[in-house]
Formats: structure tokens, C-alpha cells, sequence
């Protein structure tokens, strides 16, 4: 089993202005490099939907939601540090919950590996006398938090066809605001506190999730 | 990347397998724009042209109407994040605590086990990036890491070694009002009490 890439994703969910959200904005507040900036590849700059990708970074805004993302590991902080100036900047923007996401593409080693994983997380029993060649496309599990932050967590694991043998294991973990509440600067808190612990244990949680679906730690 | 998909985004869920993705979630309102996602998706199954006729005909989406026309997005092949695969070996979280000629001394935190010792480390100025050797002060926050980059996604072609720095990029927290007031007040009761204390000696 080897882990073939991994992909920080930071969600938060709100009210914004996409059409804010420029390269060059960033560059202004000191959140990237303007050499960065100016390279930034735009898709399209829109007051219902801003998205653009930076050396590293992928920004994608629309009116309810603002994702960051990454697919160097490397960047997995500097990915929370664009987060947490974006909070600190816009604190009067209404912020409601966080997503604290990862998804990390597993290669198997065999086929056999596979058929394992998927009869382990979607026995075929139920469906064996309705459908012909019942195969999993993707289960999805949900579970409160197992800390003391209020949300609940999401737990995704699907076919990831392009790659052999490759299962994509998705991790949203969901925070709500602690308070209630909209703060922003508060949320930002959050994130400088429990997003390095979260994405560890993100880490640590899939390939293990693996492992007890094909035996070895059951 | 280069095809269109038909579903909204999730709420917090990060939309779709790659950055650009998208939700596989069916929702009743009306989306205010169309995102990419890969030509085959494996989380509904269908391909895109598949998933449209599926929209169009399906029961219980055939009254759907769009209340505005969506926006449609066709991604260039970097609208998503590099899609480079990085083996970490090793990572480190550094202040700087003295700059000197071409050099810079810094004290690092180990990031991938955080109970090793911390290590006092002196590097060349010539590690940064030209945008941060401008901006590095002492107290600046870096990151540092080491690892395998390869050409090819999930660790194949050609292996580079790379050292990575990359300072911290943080706008200071605003000041809290209320902090504030309660500070001025407290200092505020504090002079007084001395002033009382002192006309009475």
C-alpha cells in the first residue's frame, strides 16, 4: 500500500464577495509573494465566484463558501497561515464553520487488496441478488467529533480509477463555531490552534482505516 | 479537468476528489454556477455527457429550471493545484533569531515529531526566496522541509531532492476593542489607587 498523494483543503463557510478575492489581493495583504501573485494562473474573477491557482495554491470563492487547497504537503501550513489571514483580514465577515479537510490517494498492492477493501467496507451480500456485478463506488461515514470541538466528522473512501488498484479517501473534518456564533476571528483561533493536530490525526486515521479493512491491524 | 459537471458544492466538504472538483451532493436550489470536475467521475459513476442527459431526463429534475443563466468554467490544466508528488522526509518550523552578513540563525521545532529536541541551525540567506530575503526580520516564522519531489504523480519519474523554505506570511490580529477598554480601564484604577495612596502619605 503505498499513499500516492495527499491534498490539504481548507473550507471555510460564510458570506463572501468572490470578486475581492484576486491574486493580487492577496499580494497586497502579504498572504503570498507578489512574485506568486503575479503568476497566478486566474480562471475567472466574478462577484458570484472567484477561482485561480497560485504556484501551490488553489483558491476557489463563491458567495457561501471559500476553499484553499494544496497538493504539496509542504504547504500544509503556509495553506493554514492564507487561512488565518483571510480571517484576521475580513473579521467582520461572518464566518459559521470550517471544514478541515484531506484527501489522500492510496494505491493498493493487488487487486486482491482491492476486492478486500471493497468487500470489508461494502459487503456485497445485500445487493448480491439485485444487481449483476455490484461493485463499491463510494461509502461514506459520519461521526461526531472525537474532541471537544463542536461538528461532526465525514469520512469518504471511493474508487480512485486513474490510479491501479487506487482507493481515495476523503476526511472532512467539520467544525462549527464554538459560540454559536459568527466571529470570524474567532473561528481563526480554531484554526491556529487544532489544524496541524487535526490534519496529523487525518494522516494517521486513512491509511490506518485501510489497514483494518484489509485485516492487518483487525 | 477539462470537462463541466452539473452539481453545487457541498457546504464545508472540499468539492470534488481534486481541488477543482466537485460535490456529487443533488440539491434542490438552483446552482448560481457550473464548476469542473474530472471527465469521469467515480463518485456518481457517470460520465459528464451521461450525467447531463441524466439531469435533462431524470425523474424528479425535469421541473428544474435555471432561475439565471450559470457561469461556465473551462479550467486550463492549472486550475488545480500542481499535481506533483512530494515525499516529506522532514520538516521543521523555524524562528529566526539572528540575521548576520549572509547568514541567519534559527531555532527549529520539529514538525513531524514534535518531542525531539529543538535544534539551532545557521543558514544562507541565499535558501530564501528572493521575496522573502526581503522581508525576513528576527522573530520571523519559516517552515522548512525536505523530501522527494517527482516529476510524475504518486512518486513516479524523475526524483529531486528539494530543500523548501518558506516564511510565515501572517497579517497581525486586530485589536480587540474590548481587550483594549478593559486594559485602559484596569491601568485607569490602577493610577488612581496610586494617586489615593500617594496624597495620603
Amino acid at each position: 500500500m503505498k499513499v500516492t498523494q495527499e491534498q490539504p483543503i481548507i473550507v471555510l463557510v460564510g458570506s463572501f464577495n468572490p470578486a475581492i478575492f484576486h491574486p493580487a489581493w492577496f499580494a497586497r495583504h502579504g498572504l503570498l509573494p507578489e512574485d506568486e501573485a503575479n503568476a497566478a494562473r486566474i480562471d475567472l474573477v466574478h462577484p458570484e465566484l472567484t477561482q485561480f491557482t497560485a504556484e501551490w495554491l488553489s483558491v476557489q470563492v463563491s458567495q457561501s463558501r471559500l476553499q484553499l487547497a494544496t497538493a504539496l504537503t509542504p504547504q500544509e501550513l503556509p495553506l493554514r497561515d492564507v487561512a488565518v489571514g483571510i480571517l484576521r483580514l475580513l473579521s467582520h465577515t461572518p464566518i459559521s464553520a470550517i471544514g478541515i479537510n484531506r484527501i489522500v490517494s492510496v494505491e493498493l498492492d493487488s487487486e486482491t487488496d482491492w476486492i478486500r477493501v471493497n468487500d470489508a467496507l461494502a459487503p456485497k451480500s445485500p445487493w448480491a441478488d439485485l444487481l449483476p456485478s455490484p461493485t463499491m463506488a463510494g461509502v461514506t461515514m459520519e461521526s461526531p467529533r472525537g474532541d471537544t470541538l463542536p461538528g461532526r466528522v465525514t469520512v469518504r473512501v471511493s474508487a480512485a480509477p486513474e490510479i491501479p488498484f487506487g482507493v481515495r479517501l476523503n476526511l472532512n473534518s467539520h467544525v462549527d463555531h464554538p459560540d454559536g456564533d459568527t466571529d470570524a476571528l474567532r473561528l481563526a483561533g480554531v484554526l491556529e490552534g487544532h489544524y496541524k493536530r487535526i490534519q496529523d490525526d487525518a494522516k494517521a486515521f486513512l491509511p490506518n482505516l485501510l489497514e483494518h479493512a484489509l485485516g492487518v491491524r483487525a | 479537468m477539462s470537462d463541466f459537471h452539473g452539481d453545487t458544492w457541498g457546504l464545508d466538504e472540499p468539492s470534488g476528489n481534486a481541488p477543482s472538483g466537485v460535490s456529487s451532493t443533488q440539491s434542490d436550489e438552483v446552482p448560481a454556477f457550473r464548476v469542473p470536475a474530472r471527465a469521469a467521475d467515480p463518485e456518481d459513476g457517470l460520465r459528464v455527457d451521461e450525467t447531463r442527459a441524466a439531469a435533462e431526463s431524470g425523474p424528479g429534475l425535469s421541473s428544474w429550471r435555471p432561475k439565471r443563466p450559470p457561469i461556465f468554467i473551462r479550467p486550463s490544466p492549472r486550475s488545480v493545484a500542481p499535481d506533483r508528488g512530494f515525499e516529506l522526509l522532514q520538516s521543521w518550523e523555524g524562528t529566526v533569531e539572528r540575521i548576520e552578513g549572509e547568514t541567519f540563525t534559527a531555532v527549529l521545532d520539529d514538525l513531524i515529531d514534535g518531542k525531539r529536541p529543538r535544534l539551532v541551525v545557521e543558514l544562507p540567506l541565499e535558501e530564501l526566496s528572493e521575496q522573502d530575503r526581503r522581508i525576513i526580520d528576527i522573530g520571523s516564522v519559516f517552515y522548512w522541509s525536505i523530501g522527494y519531489e517527482s516529476a510524475l504523480p504518486g512518486g513516479r519519474g524523475q526524483k529531486r531532492r528539494l530543500s523548501l523554505i518558506r516564511l510565515r506570511r501572517l497579517p497581525p490580529a486586530p485589536v480587540d476593542e474590548a481587550v483594549v477598554k478593559a486594559r485602559v480601564g484596569a491601568l485607569e484604577r490602577l493610577f488612581a489607587e496610586s494617586d489615593d495612596d500617594l496624597a495620603s502619605v
